[in-house]
């Protein structure tokens, strides 16, 4: 045994020298073929003859006990996957006149297994029956060479190449056979240099221009690329490729499956927003709650339509979660059960399309200490449930509410507690809204400097209570134009130019709606409308910061006494005189957008 | 306007407009770190890109010059690869060779808008094949045993696309680059 294996390494040593510059690429991985040469058998004529094959270093490290199980087809098919960049069958070729160097006048053993480029060839003696392996092969005979070469079909179960294809190849192989001379072939190479006695870096660039092209194929692709062959399916599951997984426009038809691969590549970032269903939306929820524990590396979750038991479930199997997003929810009333368990939960927003009722209370989000933001701004009436529970979240640095009803000292109280507050939204302060109450609580939480107050109401004396927020640096405010709006407007502008000092930031929405109605009463009643282009609004009089006198406008509508109609541009002008310092935007924006805007869209 | 000399691998000497030889943050930095005057006669080596392709990658930056910087990688949105602009798919109709070499030089000289276009083209090759449609369009081999093959189907058959989604976003290249 010993020595027909010494045999055939000698026998392979001289099959590398007879071909060149190929045989470079045999040497990398020489020493396992010599260990554990892959055998070859082939008919021929009755005798059974073993050769060794020689086969270009692949990526893959199998190890050589599995090489010697494969057969002569899976064995080559480790040169196709070595050349992903093999580029077009041009570059392949290219690989093959140079490979080929001049077999005709070289020593070439009888019979052998010749690879070039991407495809095996079995030389044989001319005149031979060409009674090889598979019976897929073609065999082309020529008339000037003493030898013929057949391909092998290149594996076993399927012919990809379709006929022209093979012909061609089988063409240039026969072509550089019969060339002669071998110096007379110039190299055509691909690309930067880069050359058959470099192979590695041929596989290097195509990992490399896979690995950059990969980035942009969605999940569905990335699992499809990687069943195409082994090196696609190495590269395909890659962790960069799965630290974030979008599921957006796609069925999962097994969760199990579906978490098993995202376990196994790392992924930290689940997105399910606008996944579809299979079945019900309530089925596909189960089994999503079935599963998900076992990828305990995800870190964060955006999920779709569901309910907040979904949400509840995920934060008990899931203790790992840092960041859940839920904003579509749909049941009502909404309720908190299993939410104690998100202990490790820095990030947490709830929203719902519309207003929905609490059922129970908020102990459980007070059990979550180390939130750092939290949004809740569909529970109507939330003041009056038990917010007082958020003062238990001290961690907490952003704070989003919604349905600010009923609100005023029990959130003043909460805010004493939150210490790293530094930024607070408070949507839809009406009805029994005590923003005064509330003013002063935010003036007395130092670290919180960015405020944003969407559709709240904005009464007489709030420029008297905003005043003390002189921990404020940024403000968005869209007050809620209903009715007094020009009283609105004059507080409004009041407080900001009190503000002037301290302020650096401000963005003040102003409703398209209002904009429409105030044109039409000025449409109505003033005849050189131009003036007015770009927006008015009514502000009680006497308009603050105001220097000049009331424009001639004012005084032809018939509006009451107190009421100016103002140009934003003038607005504008106002604030830029007595505000210098401070970056200030006005934005008209639709009433349906309000909701949307936040600081740092403008900015 | 003042101009650069860039060298290809095989020695051919490209004089540039350095304003487009900066849309390369590889040539750019080279520039500003070495203080390499402007309208000096020195010659930028780019070992890594020979001639056929640097001219490719000129022409393209010379088309691109007036494009505005690119941001930064946004992690946080879906990579879309239907927003190919109509010169850079014709531009792009090349072989596969050229469109690998042209991802490693864009990827070596730093020049982003083009390592964005030509990955999105390979992945629009990809897009909306099965993968024996892949394998075709690359000219690759089935490497997989029966028996991983069975393992690898079973591990990537968890999610289905959209159908009707599918269809209309199927890139229309499709064919481009065959053969």
């Amino acid at each position: 045994m010993e020595d027909s294996m010494a045999a055939e390494v000698q026998h392979q040593q001289t099959y590398k020298e007879s071909f060149g510059k190929f045989s470079m690429n045999a040497n990398g991985n020489g020493s396992l073929n010599a260990t554990k040469p892959p055998l070859v058998a082939t008919n021929n004529g009755g005798s059974l003859a073993t050769k060794p094959v020689a086969k270009p270093p692949s990526q893959y490290s199998s190890t050589p006990k599995e090489k010697t199980k494969r057969s002569l087809q899976q064995t080559g098919a480790g040169v196709k996957t070595a050349t992903p960049t093999a580029n077009a069958s041009a570059a392949d070729t290219s690989y093959g006149l140079n490979s080929s160097k001049d077999p005709s006048t070289k020593d070439i053993p009888l019979q052998d297994v010749l690879v070039i480029g991407t495809h095996e060839y079995v030389v044989i003696p001319k005149g031979k029956p060409a009674g090889v392996k598979s019976k897929k092969s073609s065999s082309k005979p020529t008339n000037s060479l003493p030898q013929t070469a057949i391909k092998i079909s290149e594996d076993g179960r399927k012919t990809n190449n379709n006929a022209n294809d093979r012909v061609s190849e089988d063409d240039a192989f026969l072509a550089v056979a019969s060339g002669g001379t071998g110096s007379s072939f110039t190299v055509a190479q691909s690309g930067s240099g880069r050359h058959p006695s470099n192979f590695l870096s041929d596989v290097s660039a195509g990992y490399t221009c896979l690995m950059l092209s990969f980035n942009y194929l969605k999940v569905q692709e990335l699992l499809r690329a990687c069943s195409v062959c082994r090196m696609w399916n190495h590269l395909g599951n890659h962790p960069r490729f799965w630290k974030t997984v979008r599921m957006k426009n796609s069925y999962i038809s097994d969760w199990a499956g579906m978490i098993a691969k995202l376990r196994k590549n790392g992924t930290k970032h689940l997105d399910l927003r606008k996944v579809l269903n299979v079945g019900s939306n309530d089925e596909m929820w189960q089994s999503f709650n079935d599963h998900i524990g076992q990828a305990d590396q995800i870190e964060v979750i955006d999920l779709c339509r569901c309910s907040s038991s979904v949400v509840g479930n995920l934060l008990r199997s899931n203790p790992n979660l840092r960041v859940v997003n839920a904003l579509a929810i749909k049941n009502d009333p909404i309720d908190f059960v299993n939410f104690e368990h998100g202990v490790n939960l820095e990030e947490l927003r709830l929203k719902s399309s519309a207003a929905i009722s609490l059922e129970g209370d908020l102990h459980q989000l007070g059990a979550l200490r180390n939130l750092k933001h939290l949004s809740l701004t569909s529970i109507s009436k939330l003041g009056s449930t038990s917010i007082e529970a958020l003062g238990s979240l001290v961690l907490l640095e952003s704070l989003e509410l919604g349905e600010c009803t009923e609100m005023g000292s029990n959130l003043a109280n909460v805010l004493t507690s939150l210490t790293s507050l530094k930024r607070l939204r408070l949507e839809k302060g009406q009805e029994n809204f005590d923003m005064f109450t509330i003013l002063n609580g935010i003036s007395k939480v130092k670290s919180l400097t960015q405020l944003e107050l969407i559709n709240c109401d904005v009464k007489l004396g709030f420029d008297r209570h905003i005043v003390n927020c002189t921990n404020v640096k940024k403000l968005l405010l869209i007050p809620t134009y209903v009715s007094q709006s020009a009283a609105t407007n004059r507080m409004v502008l009041k407080g900001i130019i009190k503000l002037h000092q301290t302020l650096e930031t401000v963005i003040w929405a102003i409703t398209v709606e209002l904009l429409r109605v105030t044109e039409l009463y000025i449409d109505a009643n003033v005849e050189d409308a131009e003036n007015q282009m770009g927006g008015s609004i009514p502000i009680l009089k006497p308009v603050p910061g105001s220097d000049e006198p009331p424009s001639a406008v004012g005084s032809q509508l018939d509006l009451p006494e107190e009421v100016e109609i103002v140009p934003l541009k003038r607005v504008d002008s106002i604030l830029k005189r007595k505000v210098p310092n401070t970056k200030l935007q006005i934005l008209k924006i639709p009433f349906n957008n309000t909701w949307k805007q936040t600081m740092c869209d403008s900015f | 306007m003042p101009t650069i000399r860039l060298q290809s691998s095989d020695g051919e000497i490209f004089d540039t407009d350095v304003q487009i030889a900066k849309c390369s943050g590889t040539i750019k930095t080279m520039l500003e770190d070495l203080g390499m005057d402007e309208g000096d006669d020195e010659v930028v080596p780019l070992p890594n890109v020979n001639s056929a392709i640097l001219r490719k990658v000129l022409q393209w930056a010379t088309f691109h010059k007036d494009d505005p910087i690119p941001v930064e990688d946004d992690d946080s949105k879906e990579k879309r690869t239907d927003d190919i602009s109509s010169w850079d798919a014709d531009f792009l109709k090349v072989d596969q060779g050229t469109l690998f070499e042209l991802i490693l030089a864009a990827n070596y000289l730093d020049i982003k808008g083009l390592l964005d276009v030509t990955c999105k083209t390979v992945a629009n090759m990809i897009k909306g094949k099965t993968p024996e449609e892949i394998r075709k369009t690359f000219n690759i081999k089935n490497d997989f045993t029966p028996a991983e093959e069975e393992q690898v189907r079973k591990e990537n058959e968890w999610c289905e696309e959209n159908q009707a989604h599918a269809r209309f976003y199927r890139p229309s290249t499709r064919n481009a680059f065959r053969g």
